[in-house]
């Protein structure tokens, strides 16, 4: 119900601009073309053509993962798996296609398991991406207004009652998603994860390539990046290994 | 270097000349610059017991490899005994030139005996000191006689098969003791696999070019080529202790003193190199090449079998692979096979067993245990392993018949063994892309940076701020302060309440009255908007009255107010108990009231 409600809202907001764009539909168009005939490499550069025109979205993403899942880079397919899953966390696609391609993934590292309130916690934070989580707060925004003008124009006590405990039924939750949102977008600005791209790499201690060897990951593995010396990245493995690598073997989600 | 001279004799005869001597020798005094030579100190004398101080020469233009080294000996020569001790150095010069090594001194009972000081030349380069050259016999004079040679049975064979190569040692020369393996031959591109041989050489005779040699087996290996190209293996190196005849040296004048009638013969090592080997692999064709092929080479025989054709879910049963011939065993990779879906395969348990003598033979068995997880009938299709054979020069596949197995329902859940993991329930495949896609978009900035939002919240709120305070105005321009007032009523009632219950205790009559007749009239002017100019007893019931209000509540409320207004004025002789009475009756109206609007 509050997907729909989404996507209607959602819809409402971008009707116009699509409805304009027919380039996007051309482009699209022919990158499914040459993907249904196999031509899976073509597909790809179509839809990148898109993206360095500037456009995004759930759909293009997607598709990219499934040409790249195709021509067997397991990595990139994860990553734009990734990527499509932070335009709509809820896309059952998406996620099913990217638990395939996690399949393919060598590397096993062991992660602890969530205290569950964290994971309710995060499930909640990713039921809606950034913008979903902006259009539900000011839908509350609205529909707090709302209440307090009824607040004020109520005839009778009973009335001026309910839309009382209503407005503040509606600034509690107001409340709560604006720090959901707040966490939401700590988490989108400050942590960025990325996705192994290349085949084998070798995590060096330090960002130069004389260094000691640290471990080896492989293809389609997901790691934390936390800090950057020129061409090298410093990654963290969900169990807290720590290592250098080289940009291009990393796709940032 | 090579020690030539016997120093036992040579001393023995110095002790028939005194009874104690100290000499100092060296084995060579004309050395070459990377030689190492060796200086002894020996001394002889009956009682070796006494002596003592032992007072080394420096030794500083060389360098020390060993010593000093300790050795005594005895000796009882025409019935004359003697011992000597010997202190032994071995030397290696630094640099070229002409050195004298100092004297030694001991003492022997009470009497110390020095050494003269030795001269030595150093030479440069691996030149040989020229008293050397006349009694030892040449390397190339020793290669004649012993060589070590290395064969292979062929020199052409296709990548993956057995080449066996051999070292034997020919040799016409004794050997004098146990040889030492200076390098073990590389088998660069192959994989080698020891062959075995006897631990201890035995030797055979064999004819080559008209000379009898004794021909020894020192090394097999059987080697699997594992890259195309020419390829090499590296000679085998070993230093072999020999036993050559002494040749007569007339510069010696002990050789011509005793005249050599033992047919005395020196230790000579020899350094033995076989030859190199030359192998060229060809690579296996590429044509007909069958899609099971895994690289094995040779010649096998394959067969699968299945324990059981009746199982139950979660009762395992045995797939085994038996794949017994020639080749390179070790090597070998078990075939693939499918698994229809709904079973669960363990990593096999592989045994080998392989035979070394000459080819490579064996048999590897590989068990695969499988557990069905879902009931039915299930059908593992054939499987099938492909060789290469090399004589045959062509691809052979043997294949397995298929297996059909049936499956009942057995006991226990799934989840009770092993760890099955959600993937096997997930399709193997993705899902389709997504045709439709508008969503796609201009890369925008996030909707909360957008001032549009910021607008479309902003407007909204000052909007119903505005909204709001144009509604308020309104009331109070139409005089509509009921609201307000309305609500206030109760509060203004408690408060008046609770300052008449403070006046009650404190007994204050006068002020008590009026404080409780505020609290009741105040009441009723605020809740039933009555201006407090217009505001009488009979409006208030009027107005109650009007809202519905039992007619005796509102006849109790009057009642009362009356009351209130007439002790007020005069108080009868029991006044507390008459204010606590009214400040009861007071606030029961004043609840029945307001319940009863509630209502």
């Amino acid at each position: 119900m509050k997907k729909y409600l989404l996507q209607i809202i959602f819809l409402a907001i971008y009707t116009s601009a699509v409805f304009a764009n027919t380039q996007v539909n051309s482009l699209m168009q022919s990158g499914n073309e040459l993907y249904k005939n196999n031509q899976y490499q073509n597909a790809i550069d179509e839809y990148n053509k898109l993206i360095k025109k500037g456009y995004e979205g759930t759909s293009i993403y997607y598709n990219l993962g499934n040409a790249h899942y195709r021509l067997g880079k397991v990595g990139f397919a994860i990553l734009y798996y990734e990527k499509a899953l932070r335009f709509s966390p809820g896309d059952e696609d998406a996620k099913h296609n990217l638990a395939v391609a996690k399949l393919n993934i060598k590397d096993k590292v062991d992660e602890l398991p969530p205290f569950f309130i964290f994971n309710v916690w995060e499930g909640l934070l990713a039921s809606f991406s950034l913008s979903g989580w902006t259009v539900i707060i000011y839908t509350i925004f609205i529909l707090l207004l709302l209440t307090v003008i009824a607040y004020f124009f109520s005839r009778s006590v009973t009335q001026q009652r309910i839309s009382f405990f209503i407005g503040v039924g509606f600034l509690v939750l107001l409340f709560f998603s604006i720090s959901l949102l707040a966490v939401k977008m700590n988490k989108e600005f400050n942590i960025k994860d990325g996705i192994i791209v290349e085949n084998i790499v070798t995590v060096k201690s330090s960002p130069d390539n004389s260094s000691k060897d640290e471990f080896v990951v492989h293809e389609g593995l997901k790691v934390r990046l936390e800090d950057k010396v020129d061409d090298w990245v410093k990654i963290r493995l969900a169990d807290g290994k720590i290592g250098w690598i080289m940009e291009r073997s990393i796709g940032i989600i | 270097m090579l020690k030539s001279i016997l120093f036992g004799i040579l001393f023995l005869f110095a002790s028939h000349l005194q009874a104690q001597s100290f000499i100092a020798t060296v084995d060579n005094n004309k050395i070459s610059e990377n030689d190492r030579f060796e200086l002894r100190f020996t001394f002889e004398g009956k009682n070796l017991n006494a002596l003592k101080n032992f007072n080394p020469p420096s030794l500083k233009e060389f360098r020390v490899l060993s010593g000093p080294n300790q050795s005594t000996s005895m000796q009882i020569i025409n019935g004359v005994s003697s011992s000597s001790l010997t202190l032994s150095y071995i030397l290696m010069p630094n640099t070229t030139g002409v050195y004298t090594i100092g004297s030694a001194s001991i003492q022997y009972e009470e009497k110390t005996y020095t050494t003269d000081p030795i001269k030595v030349t150093i030479v440069k380069g691996s030149q040989k000191p020229k008293d050397d050259s006349g009694k030892q016999i040449s390397n190339e004079e020793i290669a004649k006689n012993l060589f070590i040679r290395a064969t292979i049975d062929k020199s052409k064979v296709y990548l993956g098969d057995q080449v066996t190569v051999t070292y034997k040692l020919y040799t016409r020369l004794n050997i004098a003791s146990q040889m030492s393996v200076d390098k073990l031959p590389q088998y660069q591109g192959f994989w080698a696999e020891e062959l075995e041989t006897a631990r201890n050489i035995t030797f055979s005779r064999e004819v080559i070019d008209g000379k009898q040699y004794n021909v020894g087996l020192l090394k097999r290996a059987a080697l699997f080529p594992n890259q195309a190209g020419k390829l090499e293996v590296t000679p085998f190196e070993l230093t072999i202790p020999i036993q050559v005849q002494k040749k007569k040296n007339p510069n010696n004048v002990w050789d011509d003193f005793f005249g050599d009638p033992f047919g005395r013969a020196e230790i000579v090592e020899y350094q033995a190199k076989s030859n190199i080997l030359r192998v060229e692999v060809m690579p296996l064709p590429e044509n007909n090449k069958p899609a099971s092929f895994k690289g094995a080479v040779g010649k096998f025989d394959f067969s699968a079998t299945l324990d059981k054709q009746k199982t139950k879910t979660n009762e395992p049963i045995n797939l085994k692979f038996d794949i017994s011939g020639t080749g390179n065993i070790k090597l070998l990779e078990l075939p693939p096979f499918e698994l229809p879906n709904g079973f669960e395969r363990y990593d096999p348990k592989v045994d080998e067993q392989i035979n070394r003598a000459g080819k490579i033979s064996g048999t590897k068995k590989a068990e695969y245990l499988l557990i069905p997880r879902v009931a039915g009938s299930r059908e593992i299709p054939p499987i099938e392993f492909s060789y290469f054979d090399p004589e045959k020069r062509s691809y052979q596949t043997i294949s397995s018949k298929s297996f059909t197995v049936s499956i009942e329902q057995g006991q226990g859940s799934t989840s009770d063994l092993a760890n099955q993991q959600s993937i096997e329930q997930l399709d193997s495949d993705i899902r389709f892309i997504k045709t439709k896609f508008g969503d796609v978009d201009k890369q925008s900035q996030i909707l909360l940076f957008k001032p549009a939002f910021w607008i479309a919240s902003v407007v909204p709120f000052l909007a119903s701020l505005v909204l709001i305070g144009w509604k308020r105005k309104q009331d109070k321009l139409s005089g509509n302060q009921q609201l307000l007032r309305y609500s206030k009523a109760e509060k203004v009632a408690r408060k008046r309440f609770k300052a008449a219950k403070k006046l009650l205790d404190q007994n204050n009559i006068e002020l008590f009255y009026s404080e409780i007749s505020q609290a009741l009239f105040g009441y009723l002017e605020d809740k039933f908007h009555i201006p407090k100019s217009e505001f009488t007893l009979d409006r208030a019931a009027d107005e109650l009255l009007k809202r519905n209000i039992k007619p005796e509540l509102v006849e109790k409320m009057k009642v009362n107010a009356q009351k209130c207004e007439f002790i007020r004025f005069a108080p009868g002789t029991n006044p507390s108990q008459a204010m606590s009475e009214m400040y009861q009756s007071f606030s029961d109206v004043v609840i029945s009231i307001e319940r009863s609007i509630a209502k």
